[in-house]
């Protein structure tokens, strides 16, 4: 069974080739994995260290006295790792835009509009 | 001590998470429940919580070598939250104890296929690299995420097994592009039990610092672990996944008094 996936296809360009398998925008879709990749690692990083820095402070003694530091140490963490895949939506997105697949830049935001609409609702689990 | 325990078991769910895509929340789940005492309503969160570390973790790399399909997992999680919604939307229709012991029969089968399958070698992808059934995958990620809004089992176990055996994608990119994909549907359920109050962000800490080193070190080493090995790693996952089921299915319909 055919689908939209079909043309233009080589193993290992997972982003965008362009239409109909031109190679003219490679470049592009080399920078859009290389920025997908830095936006997951650097929220990774980030967010583990600030982790880490509450896990520790969280051992040392008189640490109930910075309850709320640490509140907001692994709140700012968590956004980190929550943001970091939307965001990694958008910058596929707009690679794919800038690459006219609109068809995929059109899923991106389809996708985002049905997340914001499943946690609207209470629905995503 | 507490802490280095559950950072320890995060490494280890981190890791899982990373070689087979399934993102490690069928592991910590009964881990927090059973093994620290967490109440179910606590663990979900802090596990989904995970999941996106894992997914951030993993990812990151997989992409950067190109193993993840950015373009298919693109296409599969427009299926996948829109079952996602489809499911929470008919949730008081269904019985939650059918569609467990359904799915539970279901993830036993596909166990024992992927075990008894992992000493035989890989049928070749397509030359072209493109996945096949494309409307069928999709049809399957609806199904999944439909299941995870249900039964809160998580899309990878569903996914990795569907890309491979119904797309034809190879199982080291199926478990790369589910990765990728796990993360969005992780954060969006996270973000609502955020704002509902249920995540505890004190358990979370240690655990999401397992996780992203388990996660890291196993981005890195899946590629050196043999493909029968990780359907074998797959296989016993899947196993846990059917057990849970199976037991939520018993437990509803013949309550402990």
């Amino acid at each position: 069974m055919a689908g939209p996936l079909e043309a233009g296809r080589e193993p290992g360009r997972a982003l965008v080739e362009g239409p109909a398998g031109a190679r003219a925008g490679s470049a592009t879709s080399d920078a859009g994995e290389h920025v997908i990749g830095r936006v997951l690692r650097s929220a990774a990083v980030s967010s583990g260290a600030l982790f880490l820095l509450s896990v520790v402070l969280t051992s040392l003694p008189g640490a109930g006295a910075w309850e709320r530091e640490l509140f907001l140490l692994r709140a700012a963490a968590a956004s980190l790792l929550v943001v970091a895949p939307v965001v990694r939506l958008i910058v596929a997105g707009t690679f794919l835009a800038l690459h006219r697949e609109w068809r995929y830049a059109a899923a991106a935001l389809g996708i985002l509009v049905m997340l914001a609409i499943s946690v609207g609702l209470g629905y995503a689990h | 001590m507490m802490s280095l325990l559950l950072i320890g078991s995060g490494v280890v769910a981190g890791g899982l998470g990373a070689l087979v895509g399934v993102g490690g929340g069928v592991v910590l789940v009964p881990l927090l429940v059973l093994g620290f005492g967490v109440p179910m309503v606590e663990a979900v969160p802090v596990s989904l919580l995970c999941v996106v570390a894992s997914s951030c973790g993993a990812a990151a790399a997989y992409v950067e070598q190109g193993l993840s399909d950015v373009r298919l997992a693109m296409v599969l999680e427009v299926a996948t939250v829109a079952g996602a919604i489809g499911g929470g939307a008919i949730a008081g229709l269904v019985a939650p104890w059918a569609l467990a012991l359904t799915f539970g029969v279901f993830a036993l089968y596909v166990s024992v296929q992927m075990m008894r399958a992992s000493s035989i070698p890989e049928p070749a992808p397509d030359p072209t690299g493109a996945p096949q059934n494309v409307a069928l995958g999709m049809g399957g990620s609806f199904i999944a995420g439909g299941l995870s809004a249900l039964l809160g089992v998580g899309g990878g176990p569903i996914k990795v097994p569907l890309m491979r055996y119904v797309m034809n994608v190879p199982f080291r990119r199926a478990s790369a592009t589910s990765n990728l994909m796990i993360g969005v549907t992780g954060a969006a359920s996270v973000l609502t039990y955020a704002l509902a109050g249920y995540l505890r962000l004190e358990l979370a800490a240690p655990l999401v610092v397992g996780v992203l080193a388990g996660a890291m070190l196993g981005a890195r080493v899946m590629q050196r672990v043999s493909i029968p090995i990780l359907k074998r790693v797959l296989a016993m996952v899947l196993l846990a996944v059917a057990g849970q089921m199976l037991w939520k299915g018993g437990v509803a319909l013949w309550p402990v008094h």
